[in-house]
C-alpha cells in the first residue's frame, strides 16, 4: 500500500542527522519539535508537574549525552525520544514507589490507585495527538470531523464544502499518516 | 467484487458502513488485515487526547542547558519560535464517545460559521509554553482582532505579530490592553498572505524591539 510521505518527515530525518552529528543547535530544535512530546508523556505518567519537568529535562540531558547510541537510520528521534522518556519515568516511578512503601509501612496510608492507561497506549496517544497537529490543516480538519464527530465523509464534505471525492481522500491520507506515524514510533505491537 | 478503493475501506474502518466493501473484506484476506490496520489507528487516534502538546515551562530548557553546558548560540531561545507546522485551525474536541455529542454538533456549526460568507472568520489561538491561556483572532479588513482569557500577569508586555516560520520572517503589530485585547492595524505595504500565522508573546520592557522567543498563544491567521 503507498503510505503518505509528508515534508515534515524530511525535516525530522535532517533533523535526527544534525542530532546525531553532534550538532549542538540540533540538540535546541529537537527539543522544540518534541518537548511538548516528551512532556505530555512526563506529565501523564507522573503524579506531580515538578517531576515531570525534571523528567523532561532529564530526557534530553540523557539523550544529548547517549547520541552515540542513537542511529537515524534504524528509527525516528521522536520514538527514541519517547523509549528514553519511558526509562526515566520508570526509574522515578520505582523510587517513588519505595518511598510510598515506606512511608504507608510507617503511616498506613491507603495506597494510591493505579493507572490504567499503560505507557504503550499513552505513547501511541500522544504519537497521534502530535501527527495530527501535523497534518495539513484540510486533513486536520476532515479527519477530526470524521474521526471525532462521527460525521459520514457526505457530511464532511458538505460541511467543508468539499466535493465528496475530495473529502473521502483527505480523510483517507490523514489517516494513513497517522497510521504511518503509529508504525514508525509507536509502541503497541500491530 | 475487485479490491475496493484505499479511500473506501479508509471509511469502512471509520465505521461508515458499505455493503458491497464489507462482503468483499469477509472473503478477501489481504483487505481484512488492511483493515484490522486501519481499525487500529482509528481505535488510538479516538482515545487520544488530542489537547495542545506545549512545550515545557522555559525553566525546564535553562536545565538542559546548564546541565549540558551548552554555549550560546545552542543555549538561546531561538527568536524565530520553533515547532513549525502547528497551526491549529481545526480546534480539536476534548470528548470521544457518547458525550462528544454536543460538542460535534457545536464544532459542526463553528466549522459552518468560520465558512459562512458573512461571519469573519474567528479562529482559535493554541496556548504554547506552558501557558493555560486561551484566544481568538478575528481578521477585520486590514486589522487583526485579537481576544484572549487566562494569560497571566507578568512583567512586560503582550505583543501580536504575524509570523511566516517557514521564512523566519515577522512583523510586530502591537501589544494587548490590559484585558488581554487588541485591535492592530497591519501596516500598510504588508502583504497578508506572507503571513500564515499570528503569534502572541511576551515582551519584557527591556527596550529591545526583537521577538523575545517567548511566544504564549498562536494560530493560523484567517483567510
Amino acid at each position: 500500500m503507498l503510505r503518505a510521505r509528508r515534508a515534515s518527515d524530511d525535516t525530522d530525518l535532517a533533523l535526527a542527522h544534525a542530532f546525531a552529528g553532534g550538532d549542538e543547535t540540533a540538540l535546541r530544535e529537537a527539543y522544540d519539535r518534541f518537548g511538548g512530546l516528551v512532556h505530555a508523556f512526563c506529565v501523564r505518567s507522573l503524579p506531580s508537574r515538578a517531576d515531570a519537568e525534571e523528567a523532561t529535562a532529564q530526557v534530553f540531558v540523557n539523550a544529548w549525552r547517549g547520541r552515540s547510541g542513537f542511529d537515524p537510520a534504524r528509527g525516528s528521534l521522536g520514538g527514541w525520544l519517547l523509549g528514553i522518556a519511558r526509562r526515566v519515568v520508570a526509574d522515578i516511578c520505582t523510587a517513588a514507589a519505595r518511598e510510598r512503601a515506606l512511608r504507608e509501612a510507617l503511616e498506613q496510608v491507603r495506597p494510591v490507585e493505579e493507572e490504567s492507561t499503560s505507557p504503550d497506549q499513552l505513547v501511541d496517544r500522544l504519537l497521534v495527538a502530535d501527527a495530527m497537529a501535523r497534518l495539513r490543516p484540510e486533513q486536520r480538519q476532515a479527519v477530526g470531523l470524521a474521526f471525532y464527530d462521527g460525521l459520514t465523509h457526505a457530511q464532511v464534505a458538505s460541511a467543508m464544502g468539499l466535493p465528496l471525492g475530495t473529502a473521502k481522500t483527505h480523510i483517507r491520507r490523514g489517516l494513513a499518516v497517522l497510521r504511518r506515524r503509529l508504525e514508525v514510533d509507536g509502541a503497541a505491537p500491530e | 467484487m475487485p479490491h475496493p478503493s484505499e479511500d473506501d475501506l479508509a471509511l469502512l474502518a471509520l465505521g461508515e458502513p458499505s455493503d458491497d466493501v464489507g462482503a468483499h473484506v469477509g472473503s478477501c484476506p489481504s483487505c481484512a488485515r488492511e483493515l484490522r490496520a486501519l481499525r487500529s489507528t482509528v481505535d488510538t487516534a479516538r482515545r487520544a487526547d488530542l489537547t495542545d502538546l506545549p512545550l515545557p515551562p522555559a525553566a525546564v530548557w535553562q536545565r538542559i542547558a546548564d546541565e549540558l553546558g551548552l554555549e550560546e548560540p545552542a543555549r538561546a531561545r531561538t527568536a524565530t519560535p520553533a515547532r513549525p507546522g502547528r497551526p491549529t485551525p481545526w480546534r480539536r474536541p476534548l470528548l470521544v464517545g457518547g458525550a462528544a455529542l454536543l460538542a460535534a454538533a457545536a464544532s459542526v456549526v463553528t466549522v459552518l460559521a468560520v465558512r459562512g460568507p458573512t461571519a469573519p472568520p474567528e479562529v482559535p489561538l493554541s496556548a504554547l509554553g506552558g501557558s493555560d491561556a486561551t484566544g481568538r483572532v478575528v481578521l477585520d479588513a486590514r486589522s487583526v482582532v485579537v481576544e484572549t482569557d487566562g494569560l497571566p500577569e507578568a512583567d512586560g508586555f503582550y505583543e501580536v505579530w504575524l509570523l511566516d516560520l517557514g521564512e523566519g520572517r515577522m512583523v510586530a503589530l502591537g501589544a494587548l490592553d490590559d484585558t488581554g485585547h487588541g485591535r492592530l492595524t497591519v501596516p500598510a505595504g504588508v502583504r497578508l498572505d506572507d503571513y500564515p500565522e499570528v503569534d502572541v508573546s511576551l515582551e519584557p520592557d527591556d527596550g529591545d524591539p526583537a521577538h523575545s522567543g517567548d511566544s504564549v498563544l498562536r494560530g493560523p491567521l484567517p483567510g
